[in-house]
């Protein structure tokens, strides 16, 4: 089958038309949170969401009730038809088909080599967590338990032996929280109850059923780059909406950040002197943007609280509904 | 949130949402500039043979009454396969702009452009000679439930469909005409 042949063909132009429309989607989302300035982590993850769940539904729905979609009359009225920049030709070949394959091929390897491979491996060894020296009652480390001591929920705390500063939760039936014993000794009492509430929030959520529905969605868009982008964004507010949960019962916003910048911020190393650095290596550039990510963490919490019971699910319809409307008329 | 901030983010999402529009229109603009044979509507035949190079467009010779050369509305295209609509105004008394018939073919079987002539209702299909081809003619009513005719052949590599609000005899008719 010729490329044009499998643009022209059911799953063809399923793939294009999911891609056209989370594009529009993650546009008209930026608008949205532009417009109304949503800070609210858990509205801009709804926001985000839109993009990622809209494209898996949308071709099927709209053919299943509206099959004159795919005519010619209807293609000719329409806002935007894929169809004309992919039929583009030059000198025998359709680049831009061309490059929607490239960019589907290097986004499946994205989502593979970079999703799907560490989350199975993870999976694998959920059920066989690192050596720990034990699950945490009150006799074994008394900084522990009295950071626990006023938590609503009391999930497994278990400590692991390492000179990193390291805390995170495993899901699942082993689901728990561990915590490095150099952490331990490293937080304050406040800041430790501030990391392990934000460890639980992920615990709690990692239940979500929109949050797994909206995975399992996004694992059908593994060649769409939109989707892949915008499911990053989602999960970077979803700790920022861990980091508000755990204030929710911390009570307590500066100990969090804290936390965050003696887990997360240690000072910057200056350049060598006299030394210019012109290039960057994938993993500076990786943890420079991890920096800015925890960042833009602290500064929200440091803002103070910003919801808007208001727009909680306005901004999130209005995103969807123009969503639908505006990619009904792009095929 | 304040109603006012409220009202004024409604305004501002209303707005950013019309630009997206707008821009996407303008996107969907642009590849015509840049290749001349893709889906279009055409002022007149001749140009649209001219820019296609479609070197035969099946026209017929006979009109019933209410229809006439040339066609009121043309659309065409040379890739990914070449295609040509005709679209046929009324000119009868009350029905002045209303198209009654069409004419299309396409080097690709099953082609169906949609538009403002549908068989949604097919009562008889029958097939018969037309001229030595094998033709399907269909009758049924549009969805106004006017009476309406559909007949269809292949000739050479394109399939040719006359649709029109006619009774079968009077379609016949015009697709003899186009076989010479």
């Amino acid at each position: 089958m010729s490329l044009s042949g499998f643009f022209h063909s059911w799953p063809g132009l399923y793939m294009a038309q999911a891609f056209f429309h989370s594009l529009v989607a993650s546009v008209i989302a930026e608008i949205a949170i532009k417009a109304w300035g949503v800070r609210d982590p858990a509205v801009r993850q709804r926001v985000f969401l839109v993009p990622i769940v809209a494209p898996v539904f949308l071709f099927p729905l709209f053919q299943r009730f509206s099959p004159e979609r795919g005519s010619m009359y209807f293609r000719l009225g329409t806002v935007f038809e894929s169809g004309r920049w992919l039929e583009i030709e030059i000198l025998g070949t359709h680049p831009v088909m061309g490059g929607l394959v490239v960019v589907f091929t290097i986004t499946s390897l994205v989502f593979l080599f970079q999703e799907l491979i560490p989350i199975l491996r993870h999976s694998f060894e959920s059920g066989k967590p690192e050596k720990a020296v034990g699950k945490i009652d009150c006799l074994e480390d008394p900084a522990i338990r009295t950071a626990m001591e006023t938590l609503p929920v009391a999930p497994a705390v278990l400590v692991v032996e390492n000179d990193d500063l390291l805390i995170y939760s495993t899901t699942g039936n082993s689901a728990a929280v561990y915590v490095s014993s150099s952490l331990v000794s490293t937080l304050t009492e406040v800041e430790l109850r501030s990391a392990v509430a934000h460890e639980i929030s992920h615990l709690i959520r990692s239940r979500h059923p929109m949050l797994v529905g909206a995975y399992l969605l996004r694992t059908l868009m593994f060649f769409n780059p939109v989707v892949l982008m915008e499911f990053r964004r989602a999960a970077q507010e979803e700790e920022k909406v861990c980091d508000e949960f755990a204030v929710s019962i911390t009570r307590n916003r500066s100990a969090l950040v804290q936390a965050l910048r003696k887990l997360y911020l240690p000072p910057e190393e200056p350049p060598p002197p006299g030394g210019r650095r012109t290039r960057k290596t994938a993993s500076e550039i990786e943890e420079r943007s991890h920096r800015l990510n925890i960042e833009s963490r602290i500064s929200r919490l440091e803002s103070g609280e910003d919801h808007d019971p208001g727009i909680r699910w306005l901004v999130p319809t209005a995103v969807a509904a123009a969503t639908v409307l505006v990619n009904y008329f792009i095929v | 949130m304040s109603t006012k901030r409220m009202a004024f983010g409604s305004l501002a999402f209303a707005a950013g949402v019309a630009l997206l529009i707008i821009g996407l229109k303008g996107l969907n603009w642009l590849p015509l500039i840049a290749q001349n044979d893709l889906m279009r509507r055409y002022g007149d035949f001749e140009e649209m043979q001219t820019s296609l190079g479609i070197r035969q467009v099946f026209v017929p010779s006979y009109f019933p009454e209410d229809f006439r050369w040339p066609p009121t509305g043309i659309i065409a295209q040379g890739k990914p396969y070449p295609a040509v609509i005709m679209e046929f105004g009324r000119s009868g008394e009350g029905k002045a702009g209303e198209v009654g018939m069409m004419i299309y073919q396409a080097a690709k079987g099953g082609f169906s452009p949609g538009g403002p002539l549908e068989l949604s209702r097919v009562r008889e299909r029958a097939s018969f000679s037309l001229r030595g081809r094998t033709a399907t003619l269909e009758v049924g009513s549009d969805e106004n439930g006017e009476p309406c005719s559909r007949i269809s052949w292949r000739e050479k590599e394109v399939r040719i469909t006359v649709l029109a609000r006619l009774a079968p005899v009077e379609l016949m008719k015009v697709a003899e005409s186009m076989l010479r």
